[in-house]
């Protein structure tokens, strides 16, 4: 119990850090420091393009949007009054800009037919080197699986999708979803049930009507 | 406890939001379902799952992009943050778009005004604004002999002459249109005619023989009083 309350308070002592860290942030943008312009990037490019990323499963309009959220953030932190925090307003703006860039999609880019060779698997430098991480077996399976999830969470209804991916990948608390989304806690507890269990289902019929992967060694030729 | 009810719970359970009794009790199902506490597991797992989604790298580009990004949004936002600086960059902003917009206009309207006065310049002799002389030579075909100066006339009838007036000016004979021609009139004629003094006429600038219709009148003035 008393583990407890400590938990609590260390909880609301870290929530209170970050409030002011926040304040801190947006006056020093307020006043164009260009150190809070450079610190609000690097707190927040990744988890935003890793939220519109996951939401839109596509890295080219997740590009796109990240630079819409902090095109806009920019332009709209003058107004910004500290009512939520610098988290759940710029997750909020993401995802109004992820929804947008879906219907815009829907619209216009399913049409279109890319003419640059712009793999995802592109090896870069990076991959050249050599590895003293998992082995190639592990590696090749752990990226099966990565996108064997992806591809269901793609699959999942795209209002589900976001409480879940705010949930479980981004690791928000539902009041924050709510505050995000804009809904009530009522309404982010049956998206979120709504959501996992789709998501449970999309693998449990992906799981059975893909064999999985049995890899051979072989010698080479 | 139904299995429904507690599926539709399970999501809550595995997030630890359910509290006080419906907790247990949704616990006790689990702990005796072996469906419900499978389908427990297949969430945790999938849930296990997407946290342990590598967080996808934001590619150079974009963190090259958003750079700039926040470079040119900081230049702007200080640029206008004060009331005098947001004036001063509202003004060089008009100025510049009006630049923008007379660039390609500048040649075209700079031609079209050379073009214009020069044009201008070549029409305006023909308007024939010149002053008139008042010496100068007519060069038309003819012009027709005029009075410059008449004599006094004693006679009192009207009487309507046709002179003839040499290239020197000089009116060397008479034709009487109207009247009495008497040799008081033919004294008279002849006094006037040396007393006068006439323009002769031209043929192409050069002095010729002309005609001068000359009318006399009788002038009566009634004092009364």
């Amino acid at each position: 119990m008393a583990t407890l309350i400590l938990d609590l308070n260390s909880q609301r002592t870290a929530d209170a850090v970050a409030e002011t860290d926040d304040v801190a942030l947006v006056r020093a943008l307020r006043e164009g420091s260009e150190q809070a312009y450079e610190t609000l990037l690097l707190r927040f490019q990744q988890p935003v393009y890793n939220l519109a990323l996951r939401l839109l499963n596509d890295s080219s309009d997740a590009a796109d949007v990240v630079q819409e959220v902090f095109l806009k953030v920019f332009r709209n932190v003058g107004h910004f009054r500290n009512q939520s925090s610098l988290k759940t307003w710029i997750f909020r703006i993401a995802i109004n800009e992820a929804h947008n860039q879906r219907r815009w999609f829907f619209r216009h880019r399913h049409r279109e037919v890319g003419m640059e060779d712009e793999r995802e698997d592109a090896r870069s430098r990076a991959d050249l080197l050599a590895d003293t991480g998992q082995s190639p077996f592990d590696y090749v399976l752990d990226q099966e699986q990565q996108t064997l999830i992806e591809e269901a969470v793609a699959r999942i209804n795209p209002t589900f999708r976001a409480a879940v991916v705010l949930r479980d990948i981004t690791d928000l608390s539902y009041e924050e979803i709510a505050e995000i989304l804009q809904i009530s806690l009522g309404t982010v507890k049956s998206r979120i049930l709504r959501g996992r269990e789709a998501l449970r289902q999309e693998l449990e019929n992906r799981l059975q009507s893909q064999p999985a992967l049995s890899l051979v060694p072989k010698t080479a030729e | 406890m139904s299995c429904q009810i507690v599926r539709n719970s399970l999501s809550e359970f595995l997030d630890q939001r359910l509290a006080g009794e419906k907790r247990i009790r949704v616990a006790q199902h689990l702990a005796r379902c072996r469906e419900c506490a499978t389908h427990l597991d297949e969430l945790s797992e999938n849930r296990a799952r997407l946290q342990g989604l590598p967080p996808a790298p934001v590619p150079e580009r974009v963190q090259t992009q958003l750079l700039v990004l926040a470079s040119r949004e900081r230049a702007r936002w200080n640029s206008i943050k004060t009331l005098p600086l947001a004036w001063r960059t509202w003004s060089i902003n008009v100025k510049l778009t009006i630049d923008n917009l007379m660039r390609p206009l500048a040649l075209p309207v700079a031609g079209g005004v050379v073009s214009a006065l020069f044009l201008f310049s070549m029409l305006v002799p023909t308007f024939g604004f010149y002053p008139h002389p008042r010496n100068d030579v007519p060069i038309r075909l003819y012009t027709v002999a005029t009075v410059v100066e008449v004599a006094p006339f004693i006679n009192n009838d009207e009487t309507v002459v046709e002179l003839y007036i040499d290239d020197r000016g000089q009116a060397t004979d008479y034709s009487v249109q109207r009247g009495q021609l008497s040799p008081e009139l033919q004294a008279d004629l002849a006094r006037m005619m040396y007393s006068s003094r006439f323009t002769p006429a031209t043929w192409f600038g050069q002095p010729t023989n002309g005609k001068v219709l000359v009318s006399f009148r009788r002038i009566q003035y009634d004092v009364h009083g």
